[in-house]
């Protein structure tokens, strides 16, 4: 089967194909860009970045952001209809919220615990290896992050700041 | 009425209530970048921007009665209302990063160097430079405009003429590019900031501050922080503290302090492993030097020493600005972190949404000014 993918092998960390692509020199002045951004509603990020650009209306922003305001909703329906004796709506508005938490929680548990992650790619695995400087973005998930708005941020930083590219009218 | 209370209230005012309240929390947790007023810091005003102005990576500045920023050409915005005064004529080539006012001047460099009326933004003079000179934190005084080019030249241009009083190179046989990131000015003497490239690529280099005699641009002495054999470098113009001069290693991962008057190295204080290192000078406030890096944290220095006082993570993100206002720190992370500059305790965040801050800062009494990626901002310091 490693025949006929050979990438099984390859990526697996500490590879000798691994090692050999990370031991190359380049001989160019090299920065990364990092992003970490906060793990709460990680799924929805991800589902938001995928589908559009992160800072667009439907892009991953903004649906971690609505869905952060959902869960308070659902918590506020929660012990708020507790004093107008409607039982049932606090169930049912607790175990939305408690499931939205559980679903969250099992992400983080299934993907990269403990790590500062998406759950796509690892924070470490992010660096670059040799930059001269690896920043970091409290940003976009893996998939939105060549299309963030924090990274063409960044690159204008590093290309005024770094490369002492002058900025055209 | 019976029927509103058996029913409107009893079965569906419940849900209805909960519901409104909700709609009242979503209002609530409106971005501030929309506007809104909540926050650690006060927004005063908020004037949108277009054109080049909008989003670009520069240091605005002010002088009490306008807030000046760089685009196409210079714009200034009156200090109260956040509205547009005047707008200059256009830049020939790039946009400046930093802008200087002075005595009723503006002033502002690329390959040509302009002066500008403050209170019309009527162009006084021009000056055409040997090289760029828009990425570095050129200065003004009473006396000349000094100006800092890629080709490692300075120059102190008169401020009612723009014809040069002196020229200087500070690297005469330099091979390679490279460029004066600002200039400072104390009493009688002119300090320089050339970051040295001792590679083609600019990989290893080293940061040099060179003083300079106000009158002449005779040299005086030049610190260099590193030998050329590893990655070194300056950012931005050297601050001026009593005896010190506070500057940014960004490459070598540290702040450090210079004695203005011998050039020699008094502190160091390196910054976190790991990461790049701080991108703009430190600011000093009495004994306390304030500053930022690219390691995420915002830092307080005994201006002596170099100890770090405190240190805080406002967000895990690269400062690349920060500025002293009222009992505050600020930092640019691409978000907007607000320390307190007394104890270390994050007072809180802002515009972390798609509006987010682009430039560094200019301060005036109890207001603080920048830009984002779609305003111009007034803010007031807790």
């Amino acid at each position: 089967m490693d025949a006929y993918a050979p990438a099984t092998q390859d990526l697996q960390p500490s590879s000798s194909s691994l090692s050999y692509l990370n031991s190359q020199s380049e001989g160019f002045a090299r920065y990364g860009i990092q992003h970490y951004p906060k793990k709460r509603w990680m799924p929805m990020r991800l589902v938001g970045d995928f589908a559009a650009n992160p800072e667009d209306k439907w892009g991953g922003r903004n649906l971690v952001r609505w869905t952060e305001y959902t869960y308070q909703g659902l918590r506020i329906c929660n012990y708020g209809s507790i004093f107008f004796g409607q039982f049932w709506l606090t169930a049912t508005c607790g175990n939305a919220h408690r499931a939205m938490d559980s679903a969250d929680r099992w992400w983080d548990r299934f993907t990269a615990p403990g790590t500062k992650s998406d759950g796509i790619v690892h924070g470490p695995s992010q660096i670059y290896p040799y930059a001269l400087e690896n920043y970091v973005v409290a940003g976009d998930s893996h998939v939105g992050e060549t299309k963030s708005s924090y990274t063409r941020e960044r690159l204008n930083y590093l290309l005024q700041y770094k490369f002492g590219a002058a900025r055209r009218q | 009425m019976k029927y509103f209370l058996r029913f409107g209230l009893g079965r569906f005012g419940a849900p209805a209530t909960l519901l409104g309240g909700l709609a009242l929390m979503n209002a609530a947790c409106q971005d501030v970048t929309a506007g809104g007023r909540r926050g650690p810091a006060e927004v005063l005003w908020r004037t949108p921007v277009a054109e080049r102005f909008a989003g670009t990576i520069s240091v605005p500045i002010t002088d009490g009665d306008h807030f000046y920023i760089t685009g196409t050409g210079v714009a200034a915005f009156d200090r109260e209302t956040g509205a547009l005064v005047w707008k200059s004529s256009r830049f020939t080539s790039s946009i400046p990063t930093y802008v200087d006012v002075q005595d009723g001047r503006v002033f502002a460099a690329e390959a040509v160097a302009f002066a500008f009326d403050a209170e019309t933004g009527r162009e006084l003079w021009r000056a055409p430079l040997d090289a760029d000179a828009s990425l570095s934190q050129n200065t003004a005084d009473e006396h000349a405009f000094y100006v800092g080019t890629r080709n490692h030249r300075v120059y102190a241009l008169n401020v009612e003429t723009g014809q040069p009083l002196w020229v200087v190179d500070l690297g005469p046989g330099w091979p390679y590019e490279s460029l004066v990131k600002g200039i400072s000015i104390s009493g009688d003497t002119v300090y320089a900031a050339v970051e040295r490239a001792y590679s083609q690529n600019g990989y290893l280099a080293t940061g040099i501050i060179v003083a300079l005699d106000r009158d002449t641009g005779r040299e005086l002495w030049r610190h260099e922080n590193g030998t050329g054999q590893d990655p070194h470098g300056i950012i931005g113009a050297p601050t001026v503290a009593g005896r010190l001069l506070l500057a940014s290693d960004h490459r070598g991962n540290a702040f450090y302090a210079v004695d203005r008057f011998t050039g020699r190295e008094v502190w160091r204080t390196p910054t976190e492993l790991g990461f790049p290192g701080p991108e703009a000078p430190p600011i000093a406030v009495g004994d306390v030097a304030y500053a930022s890096g690219a390691d995420t944290y915002v830092y307080a220095m005994d201006l002596q020493t170099g100890r770090v006082i405190w240190k805080t993570r406002p967000a895990m993100g690269s400062s690349v600005f920060h500025a002293v206002c009222g009992n505050a720190v600020f930092n640019n992370f691409l978000g907007l972190g607000i320390v307190d500059r007394h104890s270390g305790k994050l007072l809180g965040t802002m515009f972390e949404g798609n509006e987010h801050p682009t430039s560094g800062f200019a301060v005036h009494d109890d207001r603080i000014f920048f830009l984002t990626t779609e305003a111009a901002y007034a803010l007031k310091c807790p």
